[in-house]
């Protein structure tokens, strides 16, 4: 694939840029260079603070609509202008980074809900909104997209798509792929394509899905059309503690098979439980400690929380009562402030979310977590994990890796960060896994694609090819670089 | 003072988004820069020597009106408007702040106020003229000395309905917190120590302020500068003097105000920064006979006007972004008519609604009070 040569960021081409956004749309300043030249990626970080060179881009562009979108692209086009979609900028894979230098199109201005069908349940929106303020929005008139995650509150709705994100109550309304009923994209042509109004049909393939997840390398999302959902009647939620792993794995399991449609449904391994145990709950006991929700209406939700706590007393669960789990669903974002994430720190850590189906899963959480605590014991490696995302043919977890020590020599830091994701990661893949589940793959990832998708790579590479044959949208990203 | 002070709030904050949704500033201008991490991350840079304070980054934390909702919306109320108070310490301490905002504190040392050569809007009456003793001090505020006398003519017409013993200080000052908010702090405790011992030769026993700056630095600020007020001088913002007069019966609403559908913006001095919520409420549903609509962020959780930290001043066309948004929200909530407590409120929206139309109605609560007595 043809990458983009050096590219320079001239006066002329800032004049080109503020004539189709104005000046005030045209940060070149390196305030905001700075600002939005990483993300939460451990690299990115480590990059910033280490004294080591690392990629920025020339200028910070805003659109305020798809029209200087189209006109955005078309420039990058004809001057092979590296160009990478950015939202909120809070993922933790690279995917906004300017690898090639290029422009960032900063989406945020793009943050306008534009309708709701409270018929049909669909809302079209912008894809900059944050989505705690479309949640706000949705709330307000009765509704809820019921898309809750981590960065629920700083991260924007296009970037959700883009990485084809989960919530915390995924397990009962899915991925943004299941949420999102229709795209308008501008192609790396500066075309435009809007896919059918519909979300299932059998008019062809849903190309819109070629979006979903994409990371911005195949055109880039300026309006969605998406399902939401009335505020549930009733919302309920329980802890247990299971006896192992094992036994939480199994549970969810029947929970998922038999069709319960819990909205939450979260175990968390040992490591993980210990902490919760004694930090959070405040309580005396070993095992793995597992949290259940259910939502709707209020006769349905009695139904199916009464089966499922039957299935919990079956696999040994000890209750625990709503008490805990209210507090989990309360201060569900509490863990992502300072000083309790690990961002706070200069610690090398990742995420490497995986996913397979059920009769693989442990096996893979095993080999990850062996891959890193054996494999770096000389460096303290510490893995945990927490599976919340489930399916009725599967589960994912988020294991998070942490040293929180590595060596004083930068690039030496690098080469280690890298060989514990070979290893994680590696271990993922001959065990049946597929990672990432619900991050991206960005920069991070990247790497370990022609591996995940075996002889199925070439298709993703054909396509970025005959869609963007200039490479110009978020080069380097999703392993679709040179 | 300065960088050190603040270092583990800095270290803290410089990676964490969580609190950039409800950043008044960075709503406005959506720039990453302008965001409580975005704060946090360049100061550690400048900290760690891979940043200087260039003009661009300097700007940058002048455009942040220190309205404190970042730490409110924070799990653990990491303290990111003192990262940025602070840092502008180290701007002043290095000879770097920006002219604009030089003006602002020269004006105020110079002239003790933020607007240059500007004469006085109010005139004292006659009835208080040249008084230097009385019961109540009203301590006016700058923006109501210089632009808002509606608002002191207001408070001048209730004072004679209730018959208050009052004065004013025939040569008031700027408290100073505009100074302290901009990083001249140590001119800004050289001001508090001059008022105090102003404040002492006037025994009065109330001290009663419609500016919720001016507030927090009599309540706050000052005695952690070591320049206590006198002792017995007890320190009320407008609103809750009057709501006290009308609960003492000393002060009755005589005809309902007809203002059409109205809602209450929290000054960020008077809400957040001093728990002052109930009173301008209070006050209102008395006056217009029912509860102000409420704004969708209210209260604890109310968006910045744009006025705080002196910006509709050092930068009136980020404040004017910042309070066009609030007006906006009025606006959602269906009113017609905004009401504040705080004049450098009244003043910002007053200026985003410039050539823009039809306007919200903006109004102090003490000039609504003041058409129902």
């Amino acid at each position: 694939m043809k990458q983009k040569e050096a590219t320079f960021f001239t006066e002329t081409h800032q004049y080109e840029l503020e004539t189709i956004v104005g000046k005030e749309n045209v940060i070149t300043d390196e305030a905001e260079i700075d600002a939005q030249s990483l993300d939460v990626w451990w690299v990115t970080r480590f990059w910033k603070f280490s004294g080591l060179d690392f990629p920025r881009p020339f200028a910070v562009v805003f659109a305020e609509n798809t029209a200087q979108v189209v006109r955005i692209v078309q420039f990058c086009n004809e001057h092979r202008m590296p160009l990478i979609p950015r939202g909120g900028g809070a993922g933790d894979a690279g995917g906004c980074v300017a690898l090639t230098g290029g422009i960032v199109l900063d989406l945020k201005k793009m943050d306008k809900v534009l309708e709701i069908n409270e018929k049909s349940l669909t809302v079209r929106v912008q894809p900059g909104i944050i989505q705690k303020h479309l949640e706000e929005y949705l709330n307000n008139r009765g509704y809820t997209m019921n898309h809750f995650p981590a960065s629920f509150t700083t991260s924007c709705l296009g970037g959700f798509i883009s990485t084809n994100g989960t919530g915390v109550l995924s397990s009962k309304y899915g991925k943004l792929s299941d949420m999102v009923h229709q795209l308008e994209v501008v192609l790396p042509n500066g075309r435009l394509f809007r896919s059918l109004p519909v979300r299932l049909h059998s008019t062809g393939p849903d190309y819109s899905r070629l979006f979903i997840g994409a990371e911005g390398t195949l055109g880039i999302i300026t309006e969605a059309l998406c399902k939401i959902h009335r505020l549930p009647e009733k919302r309920l939620f329980r802890a247990f503690v299971v006896p192992d792993l094992a036994a939480g794995i199994e549970a969810g399991r029947r929970i998922m098979v038999g069709n319960l449609q819990p909205c939450l449904l979260r175990l968390y391994d040992e490591n993980d439980s210990s902490h919760i145990l004694k930090g959070q709950f405040s309580i005396e006991a070993t095992g793995c400690v597992l949290l259940v929700g259910f939502d709707g209406l209020e006769r349905l939700v009695r139904v199916q929380s009464e089966i499922a706590l039957e299935i919990l007393s079956k696999m040994e669960g000890k209750d625990l009562g709503d008490g805990p789990a209210v507090a989990w669903w309360e201060g569900r974002y509490k863990s992502y402030y300072p000083p309790n994430d690990y961002i706070a720190y200069p610690w090398m850590t990742a995420v490497t979310d995986t996913v397979a189906s059920y009769e693989r899963i442990q096996d893979i959480y095993k080999a990850m977590k062996s891959a890193v605590e054996d494999g770096f014991r000389e460096w303290n490696a510490v893995f945990h994990a927490h599976f919340s995302h489930w399916y009725d043919w599967g589960t994912s977890f988020y294991p998070t890796f942490l040293l929180k020590e590595y060596p004083n020599n930068p690039r030496e830091a690098l080469t280690l960060f890298n060989r514990v994701m070979d290893a994680a990661i590696g271990a993922s893949i001959r065990n049946g896994g597929v990672v990432n589940e619900h991050h991206g793959i960005g920069l991070k990832g990247g790497r370990f694609m022609k591996e995940i998708y075996a002889d199925g790579y070439e298709l993703a590479r054909a396509i970025k090819k005959a869609l963007d044959p200039n490479n110009i949208l978020n080069p380097g990203k999703l392993g679709l670089g040179e | 003072m300065g960088i050190q002070e603040i270092r583990q709030t800095t270290e803290s904050c410089k990676h964490c988004f969580m609190c950039r949704h409800a950043c008044p500033t960075f709503l406005a201008t959506k720039l990453d820069s302008h965001t409580p991490r975005g704060y946090a991350l360049l100061l550690s840079e400048i900290d760690h020597g891979y940043q200087s304070w260039t003009p661009a980054i300097i700007d940058r934390f002048y455009q942040c009106s220190r309205c404190g909702l970042c730490r409110e919306d924070c799990a653990y109320h990491w303290a990111e408007d003192e990262v940025v108070r602070n840092a502008r310490e180290e701007i002043v301490a290095g000879g770097l702040a920006p002219a604009r905002v030089k003006n602002v504190a020269d004006s105020i040392v110079a002239h003790h106020h933020p607007y240059g050569e500007a004469p006085d809007a109010w005139t004292p009456p006659s009835a208080i003229a040249g008084k230097k003793k009385a019961e109540i001090l009203y301590f006016a505020g700058c923006a109501t000395r210089k632009s808002h006398p509606e608002i002191a003519l207001a408070i001048e017409k209730i004072m004679g309905v209730l018959g208050a013993d009052w004065t004013v200080m025939g040569d008031e000052e700027c408290c100073g917190a505009p100074l302290f908010d901009l990083g001249f702090t140590e001119k800004a405790r050289e001001t508090s120590r001059r008022l105090v011992g102003k404040l002492k030769e006037t025994r009065a026993r109330l001290l009663l302020t419609g500016c919720p700056h001016c507030h927090r630095a009599f309540t706050e600020l000052y005695p952690s500068w070591g320049s206590p007020l006198p002792e017995g001088l007890q320190v009320m913002h407008v609103s809750q003097y009057l709501l006290d007069q009308l609960r003492h019966g000393n002060l009755n609403v005589a005809v309902k105000a007809k203002l059409g559908k109205a809602s209450y913006h929290d000054p960020c001095q008077l809400g957040r920064k001093a728990g002052e919520y109930n009173a301008p409420r209070a006050l209102i549903t008395l006056a217009i006979g029912n509860p102000p609509r409420e704004l969708f962020h209210t209260r604890e959780k109310a968006e910045c006007c744009g006025a705080g930290s002196s910006m509709f001043l050092t930068d009136p066309q980020i404040a004017s972004q910042v309070a066009d948004k609030r007006i906006q929200a009025v606006r959602e909530a269906d009113s017609d008519v905004v009401i504040t407590a705080c004049q450098n409120c009244k003043q910002a929206f007053m200026d985003a609604q410039r050539a823009k139309g039809p306007p919200v109605r903006v109004l102090d609560v003490s000039e609504l009070m003041a058409m129902v007595v």
